[in-house]
């Protein structure tokens, strides 16, 4: 094979792998967790006022345990 | 061609490079930040000859509330002998470190990473992560998070280090 064009691959090859790192999910280190690890990131901030909501939820609706995915969403759980 | 190759083994080695962590009996890298009690500066090669303990922490860091007052304790038992506590902020915002320092007040050395470049330098593998350092500037041991038992378990480890009385 010429040589020129097994430099170009190879050449080609290094350019695309690293330009696919940018494409990847941006890992957060553990020191770098900050304004993430504050209360108010949090998924549930009051599991409290959660957990009323939820009641009032699954009373209007007659089926408990509506709030999550659980039961493919038949009610019937 | 062989330049080639070595370019790309170069390349491999370069994308590789982020997941190398400080482990033991590695020799520990440089560390020269800013003190958060004073305007002085905390260098690690200073405390050659003595047995360190290097404390990664962060004002948001839930264990590390519990974790660094027990050094103060840490540090009066150890008093007297050739051993040093480093802890060193991970906080971005130096307020926050600060307010830190006002609820619970230490003891011993307290310096602050504001960049987070020196935790990237050890790939710190969690909040708190703490280092028993060699005389030499071996890390001895490395801690992942804070647990029951974990002071006990320091002791022994820095006791070990220290020269015998």
């Amino acid at each position: 094979m010429d040589k020129k064009f097994q430099s170009l691959t190879l050449g080609m090859f290094i350019a695309v792998l690293l330009t696919t790192t940018g494409c990847t999910v941006v890992e957060v280190k553990p020191w770098q967790r900050n304004i993430l690890a504050k209360p108010v990131m949090a998924g549930n901030p009051d599991p409290a006022l959660a957990g009323i909501r939820d009641h009032t939820f699954f009373s209007k609706e007659g089926a408990s345990g509506n709030a999550s995915a659980g039961g493919g969403g038949c009610g019937c759980n | 061609m062989r330049t080639s190759l070595r370019i790309f083994a170069l390349s491999l080695v370069l994308l590789s490079s982020s997941a190398f962590a400080v482990k033991e009996s590695e020799i520990a890298p440089a560390v020269v930040v800013p003190s958060l009690k004073d305007s002085s500066t905390i260098d690690l090669s200073q405390l050659k000859g003595k047995v360190v303990l290097l404390d990664f922490w962060a004002s948001w860091c839930g264990p590390c509330r519990k974790s660094l007052p027990l050094y103060n304790d840490l540090g009066k038992h150890f008093a007297g002998q050739p051993f040093e506590i480093v802890a060193v902020s991970v906080d971005a915002s130096k307020e926050d470190a600060l307010g830190f320092l006002q609820k619970f007040p230490l003891d011993y050395l307290v310096g602050w990473d504001a960049t987070g470049k020196l935790a990237e330098t050890y790939e710190v593998p969690g909040m708190p992560s703490s280092y028993v350092i060699t005389p030499a500037g071996v890390v001895q041991h490395v801690h992942k998070g804070f647990h029951d038992g974990e002071i006990e378990k320091l002791k022994q480890e820095i006791q070990a280090l220290l020269p015998a009385k």
